[in-house]
């Protein structure tokens, strides 16, 4: 299996991680938006989702799953910045772009960071945040649903701020990585290409204007009760 | 014409260099690029200075010696032209112009302008040919091609091993060379028996020279003189992957 090492530890090989591990992760961005998607159907369809996510036994096989990719890509990820960074120790005096570079595509290992400390919060925040589902616990007037406890969470004017922010990043760096990674695994043609790449960008702007829409909603809808 | 340069000047490889200014008063708009270092190396050697070390050799845009890195941007700022097909008559009157040697850890410069592209033939020398007896040609048409294949093939052959993609590269990354020096061999049926193995060792000689690693932003698409495409990039990494689960060492 020293091949399959040696392969792994490759330029090559390590992008190849990158984008397997990053389509993954555009797959599980979809299912999480459809699933937050009941937050407008009702408060009870989107708590008896919740409910059904963190109860079931196949997820937790799938979060050990997720954790290990979460950490390859941003193992790969540091590993190849670094080498890049190595790669040109003098710079240049005067440098111009001539290609497609810009500043978001230049930049993934930033945007990635701030998408990194934004889930670790998020996770914080709303996953092992203080909610309970439990009909035992309806009773208790203090105990706050998973939608409660969103409705609450964003009805701060920073949270949800914050939350816009950070998923207007994500899309930013999800419009540069989605065509890289089929560019990674070798697909590139001109009768395609031209069509992914549309796509990749569509995909972005769904999932960034999809995951704003809730904070949005819930700051806004929380003004005009108070008003 | 009347010109500012901001020269790159480095004594040898472990000296620290520096941007050099120099005026050019008498500068034709017919002359290119190297004609004019020429009247600059003149007019230094008159005075009694070391006149400014740069690579150059057929001066038609054929052989891809001519390296140099000009108002920021690899062989200056028009497409596919080399510096030596580079004419003064597109840069203005009285204009200040940076020149500056490739950047990459792996091309590292000897002197003033020039770099060492050793890297690169090491590279070719790790599997970018074909092994071959000679002896008599065979006869034309013997090995029938497809005519796309034979034009994407010569397409990836046009790369003169200048470097530009490299310098461009905001990860130094070879990786535009790499393909090209790949698919003129993979697409044609001489270059079959050697395939997998070709692809193997030269990524592993590419990554042993420390070269960064490819980010999709097509810089070096843009600044190659020879317009060597980025779907080659994508083949390099078919080739690759092929070889990698596919090819047995005996
Ligand atoms: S791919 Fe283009 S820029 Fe790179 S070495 Fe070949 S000719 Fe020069
Ligand atoms: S000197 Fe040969 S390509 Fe410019």
């Amino acid at each position: 299996m020293l091949w399959l090492w040696n392969f792994l530890r490759s330029s090559i090989g390590k992008k190849l991680l990158m984008a397997l591990t990053g389509l993954f992760f555009c797959s599980f961005l979809l299912v999480h938006l459809g699933g937050n998607m009941l937050m407008f159907v009702s408060a009870d369809a989107f708590n008896a989702y919740t409910s059904i996510m963190s109860g079931a036994q196949v997820n937790k096989v799938l979060e050990v799953l997720m954790v290990v990719l979460f950490l390859i890509h941003i193992y790969t990820s540091a590993t190849l910045t670094i080498e890049n960074r190595a790669a040109r120790p003098v710079k240049y005096a005067m440098d111009v772009s001539a290609g497609k570079r810009t500043f978001m595509s230049s930049n993934m290992f930033i945007t990635g960071s701030i998408i990194l400390i934004f889930v670790v919060f998020h996770l914080w925040g709303f996953k092992y945040g203080e909610w309970s589902n439990d009909p035992a616990a309806m009773s208790d007037p203090n105990n706050l649903t998973m939608f409660g406890l969103v409705a609450k969470s964003f009805s701060n004017v920073f949270y949800a701020l914050g939350y816009t922010v950070a998923v207007i990043v994500l899309g930013f760096h999800l419009n540069h990585a989605f065509q890289s990674a089929f560019q990674t695994l070798g697909l590139n043609h001109n009768k395609y290409t031209p069509l992914i790449q549309k796509l990749g960008t569509l995909y972005s702007i769904v999932i960034a204007l999809g995951f704003a829409l809730g904070p949005v909603y819930f700051y806004f809808s929380q003004l005009n009760a108070g008003a | 014409m009347k010109l500012t340069l901001k020269i790159w000047r480095q004594k040898n490889a472990q000296a620290k260099g520096k941007l050099v200014t120099y005026q050019l008063d008498d500068i034709s708009p017919d002359m290119s690029f190297l004609e004019m270092l020429d009247v600059l190396n003149q007019k230094l050697i008159i005075e009694g200075d070391d006149p400014v070390a740069f690579d150059n050799d057929c001066r038609e845009g054929i052989c891809g010696m001519c390296s140099l890195y000009i108002g920021g941007r690899a062989h200056g700022h028009e497409t596919e032209t080399t510096v030596c097909q580079l004419h003064m008559r597109s840069f203005d009157d009285g204009q200040t112009v940076t020149i500056e040697p490739w950047r990459a850890k792996a091309l590292p410069v000897i002197k003033d302008l020039v770099v060492d592209r050793g890297a690169f033939d090491r590279i070719i020398q790790a599997g970018g040919f074909v092994s071959t007896k000679t002896g008599a040609p065979q006869d034309a048409n013997a090995l029938p091609i497809p005519k796309q294949d034979a034009d994407k093939a010569m397409d990836a052959a046009a790369c003169i091993g200048c470097g530009a993609c490299v310098a461009s590269c905001k990860n130094a990354s070879a990786m535009l060379f790499v393909s090209a020096k790949i698919s003129q061999l993979a697409l044609l049926p001489q270059g079959q028996p050697e395939r997998d193995k070709r692809a193997l060792a030269m990524v592993h000689q590419m990554d042993m020279e420390g070269f960064g690693n490819c980010t999709n932003e097509g810089e070096c698409e843009a600044e190659c003189p020879k317009a060597i495409k980025m779907t080659n990039i994508a083949r390099l990494f078919r080739e690759y992957y092929r070889a990698t689960f596919t090819y047995e060492e005996q």
